[in-house]
C-alpha cells in the first residue's frame, strides 16, 4: 500500500521534504520510522492525518504520516 | 543585595525631577522582580481607572534579579503600564540588551511619571541621567533614531528602547523596540510611551549585579546551561528555524487561524514556513545576552538586512490574511520594527479589515489604499505602512480590530480577547490554550500560560489537545511558573529545558535565598492575583474572561481539527474553583490574604 509521508524541520535533513511511500500491509508507525532511520526518541510528534498516533499505530492505504522533531517556539 | 541593584529610578517628566531610591528588598522579593514588581509599583502608584493615555498614568521599566547576570537568556525586561488598548494591566516582555545594561548602570526599574511638554529622551551613563530634547528625533523611524541617538550619546555600547511614529501618534498598537529588533510588543506600551511625549532612553552601565553563593551559582549555572545544550528544542530547532519552525506543525494539527479565524488549515502554509524562511532569506541567527540559543533571525530582502519574522507575526501577515508570499510578510514585518507596531495586533487588525471588507462593511470607496481582500500582498504591506503612520483609514486601523469593528457593528468579528488580538492558534482545536487566551490578565496573549507546550508538542508531556480534563490545573499551574520566569528576567524559551526546580536554585543561589519550589508557586500565583486585582479595580469584569463567539458557535470547517469548537463555559468555573476565586471569577478575600496582597 501506498502511504504519504511528510517530513519538518531537522528530520529533512539528507531525506525528503514529502514523499510517497509503498509500505507493507498492517506496517506500523515504528515501522516506518525505523524505515526512514528516524530513532523514535528523536521524535517530538507523530500525526497521521492530522491526529496525534503512537509508534503502534496500524497504518492505512492512503494514510498521510507527519514527523517533527521536538520543537518549540511561540 | 544580590541578584537585584537595590536602586530605583524614578523620572518624572512634568517636573524634570530625577530621583533614585533604595529598593525595599522585602517587597522587591515578594513580587521576583520585572513583571511582578512593576505590577506592585504601578497598583501601588497608579489608580486602576485612570486613563491609560493621561498624564498621571505611569510606565514602567522592570528588570528581574537575574537580568544582566550569568544565567541563561538573562536579557529580558519588562514594561508595565495600564494599557490602551485593552483597559487591563500591561506587561509587554522583551529580549536584546537593553534591560541587561539597565542592571549594569545600576537600577532595577524605572518608573516615569508626567508628560514632557516637548518631545525628550532620558539618558542613562551609570549614575548620569539626565531629562534631553527629542525634537530632532521625533517623526523618525526605529532604525533611524536608534543610530541618531548612538552617535549622540557617543558610546556605541550604549542600549537604546525607542518609539516609532506609532507610538508618537498614540497608536494603540504601538510598541517599544529596543536594540532595533527586539519589542515590547503587545498592549499598546508604545502609545503611553508616546502620550508621555517620550521618544527614548538611552542606557550604558559598567556595573555588574552581585552574586550572592559563587559557589553554588557556579553549579547550578553549569547544569542550567547544560540542559539547555542538550535540549534538542533550544539547541537544534529554535537555532535552527527560530520560532515560525511552528507554522507546519501548528498549521498540520488544522489549528492554524486562516482568514481571521474562518478556517483552521492554510493550503499554502509551507511556502510561509520557517523551513521556507531559512532556505530563502535567512543570512545567520541572533541572540540575546547571555542566549545560546540564538532563535532571532537575521533576514534580507530589497538588499536590506533586518530580524525577523517570528512565527506569530508569519502568521498575522501569512495565514492570517491569506498571504502565501513570504517576501510580502518579511517586508510588512519590516515596516512594523521601523514603525513601531505590534506585528501581531497589527496583522490580525488588518486580517479583520478584510473580512469587513469582503462582507461588504467597509466599502471600497472609505479606503484610500489597495483592496482589503484575503490573499493580498500588496495590502499588506501597504496598509501595515499607513498603519504606521497613522495616515488616512491606516489611522482608523491603528486603533486595533475590536474598535474597527465595533464601528461597524460587528464587534464579534475582531478575533480578540479583552480587546487583544488573539495570536497563531486556534483555541477550538486547543482546549487548554483557549482557557488561557480567555483568563490572561492582558487579554489574548499566548505567552501567560503556553498550554502548546503539553497540548501539541508534548512537553513536558502530552495531553490530548481535544480533552477538557485537568486543563483548568495546567493553565493555573502554566501562568503561575511563567509569571516568575518573566519576574526572574529570564527568556520563557528555557522552560523547554528547564524546570520549577532549576529556576528556584538559580533564583536562591544569585539573590542569596533558600526558597523552596513552593515558595516560587506561590510567588507566581500571588504575581497574577495582584494583576487580576488590578483589572477589576480597572472595571475590567470577570465577565471579559471570554472567546470571540465565533469559536464557542462557528465549529472548524474543515482540516485536521474540523467540527470542534471550544468549551470555555465548562472550563472557566473549574478554573475559577482551581484558582481559589469565588463562583462569578473573583479572588476571594481568604486567598488574597494567604498570598499576602489582601
Amino acid at each position: 500500500m501506498v502511504i504519504k509521508v511528510r517530513l519538518f524541520a531537522t528530520f529533512r535533513e539528507g531525506r525528503f521534504k514529502k514523499k510517497e511511500i509503498e509500505f507493507s500491509e498492517a506496517g506500523s508507525l515504528s515501522g516506518l520510522l525505523g524505515q526512514l532511520e528516524i530513532p523514535e526518541e528523536s521524535v517530538g510528534v507523530l500525526l497521521v492525518n492530522g491526529k496525534d498516533a503512537g509508534g503502534d499505530y496500524k497504518l492505512a492505504a492512503n494514510d498521510v504520516v507527519s514527523i517533527f522533531p521536538l520543537i518549540g517556539g511561540g | 543585595m544580590a541578584g537585584y541593584c537595590g536602586k530605583l529610578l524614578r523620572v518624572n517628566l512634568s517636573t524634570g525631577q530625577i530621583k533614585r531610591e533604595d529598593l525595599d528588598f522585602e517587597i522587591a522579593k515578594k513580587f521576583v522582580g520585572g513583571r511582578g514588581l512593576g505590577s506592585y509599583f504601578l497598583k501601588e502608584e497608579v489608580a486602576a481607572s485612570v486613563g491609560a493615555l493621561e498624564e498621571s498614568n505611569k510606565l514602567i521599566f522592570a528588570a528581574g534579579p537575574l537580568t544582566g547576570t550569568q544565567a541563561p537568556t538573562a536579557g529580558r525586561y519588562m514594561v508595565v503600564t495600564k494599557s490602551p488598548l485593552s483597559g487591563t494591566i500591561a506587561s509587554s516582555n522583551s529580549g536584546g540588551f537593553w534591560g541587561a545594561e539597565l542592571k549594569r548602570a545600576g537600577f532595577d526599574l524605572i518608573i516615569i511619571e508626567g508628560k514632557s511638554e516637548r518631545p525628550c529622551y532620558i539618558s542613562i551613563n551609570n549614575d548620569a541621567v539626565e531629562i534631553k530634547s527629542a525634537e530632532k528625533y521625533w517623526g523618525k523611524l526605529v532604525s533611524e533614531t536608534t543610530d541618531g541617538l548612538l552617535s549622540e550619546f557617543g558610546d556605541s555600547k550604549a542600549k537604546v528602547a525607542v518609539i516609532g511614529p506609532a507610538g508618537e501618534k498614540m497608536s494603540l498598537l504601538g510598541n517599544i523596540m529596543n536594540d532595533k529588533y527586539r519589542a515590547a510588543g503587545r498592549s499598546g506600551v508604545g502609545a503611553v510611551m508616546g502620550s508621555k511625549n517620550l521618544k527614548a532612553i538611552v542606557v550604558r552601565g559598567t556595573g555588574k549585579p552581585a552574586v550572592a553563593k559563587a559557589e553554588e551559582a557556579k553549579k547550578v549555572l553549569k547544569v542550567a546551561r547544560e540542559k539547555i545544550k542538550n535540549c534538542p528544542v533550544t539547541s537544534e530547532g529554535l537555532p535552527s528555524y527560530g520560532t515560525a519552525v511552528l507554522v507546519n506543525i501548528v498549521n498540520e494539527c488544522g489549528i492554524y487561524p486562516t482568514n481571521n479565524f474562518q478556517k483552521s488549515y492554510f493550503e499554502t502554509a509551507e511556502k510561509v514556513s520557517g523551513e521556507a524562511l531559512a532556505e530563502e532569506y535567512l543570512v545567520k541567527n541572533t541572540a540575546c545576552y547571555g542566549c545560546s540559543i540564538a532563535c532571532g533571525r537575521r533576514s534580507k530582502i530589497d538588499g536590506v538586512e533586518a530580524e525577523g519574522p517570528e512565527y506569530e507575526t508569519l502568521w498575522a501577515y501569512s495565514a492570517d490574511c491569506g498571504v502565501d508570499d513570504l517576501a510580502a510578510v518579511i517586508r510588512a514585518n519590516n515596516l512594523c520594527n521601523e514603525y513601531g507596531l505590534d506585528t501581531i495586533s497589527a496583522g490580525a487588525t488588518i486580517a479583520c479589515a478584510m473580512e469587513l471588507y469582503e462582507k461588504g462593511l467597509i466599502k471600497p470607496e472609505e479606503i484610500d489604499g489597495p483592496a482589503l481582500k484575503f490573499g493580498s500582498s500588496e495590502a499588506i504591506v501597504e496598509w501595515t505602512r499607513k498603519m504606521g503612520a497613522c495616515e488616512g483609514f491606516g489611522a482608523k486601523l491603528a486603533r486595533g480590530s475590536y474598535r474597527l469593528a465595533e464601528e461597524y457593528g460587528v464587534a464579534e468579528l475582531s478575533m480578540s480577547v479583552k480587546k487583544l488580538e488573539m495570536p497563531a492558534y486556534d483555541p477550538r482545536g486547543v482546549q487548554g490554550h483557549g482557557l488561557e487566551y480567555a483568563t490572561s490578565n492582558r487579554g489574548g496573549c499566548h505567552v501567560r500560560g503556553y498550554m502548546i507546550s503539553p497540548e501539541i508538542l508534548g512537553l513536558p508531556e502530552k495531553l490530548d489537545r481535544f480533552s477538557l480534563e485537568g486543563k483548568a490545573v495546567w493553565v493555573k499551574v502554566f501562568q503561575d511558573l511563567t509569571a516568575v520566569i518573566d519576574s526572574l528576567g529570564l527568556c520563557l524559551f528555557t522552560s523547554f529545558a528547564l524546570c520549577a526546580d532549576d529556576y528556584k536554585d538559580l533564583f536562591n543561589a544569585i539573590v542569596g535565598e533558600d526558597w523552596t519550589t513552593e515558595e516560587l508557586f506561590e510567588a507566581g500565583e500571588r504575581i497574577w492575583n495582584l494583576e487580576r486585582s488590578f483589572n477589576l479595580e480597572a472595571g475590567v469584569k470577570p465577565e471579559e474572561d471570554k472567546l470571540p463567539k465565533r469559536l464557542l458557535t462557528e465549529p472548524i470547517p474543515d482540516g485536521p481539527s474540523k467540527g470542534h469548537v471550544h468549551q470555555l463555559g465548562q472550563l472557566l468555573p473549574q478554573y475559577y474553583k482551581e484558582r481559589g476565586w469565588s463562583e462569578k471569577g473573583i479572588p476571594t478575600k481568604t486567598k488574597l490574604s494567604e498570598l499576602g496582597i489582601g
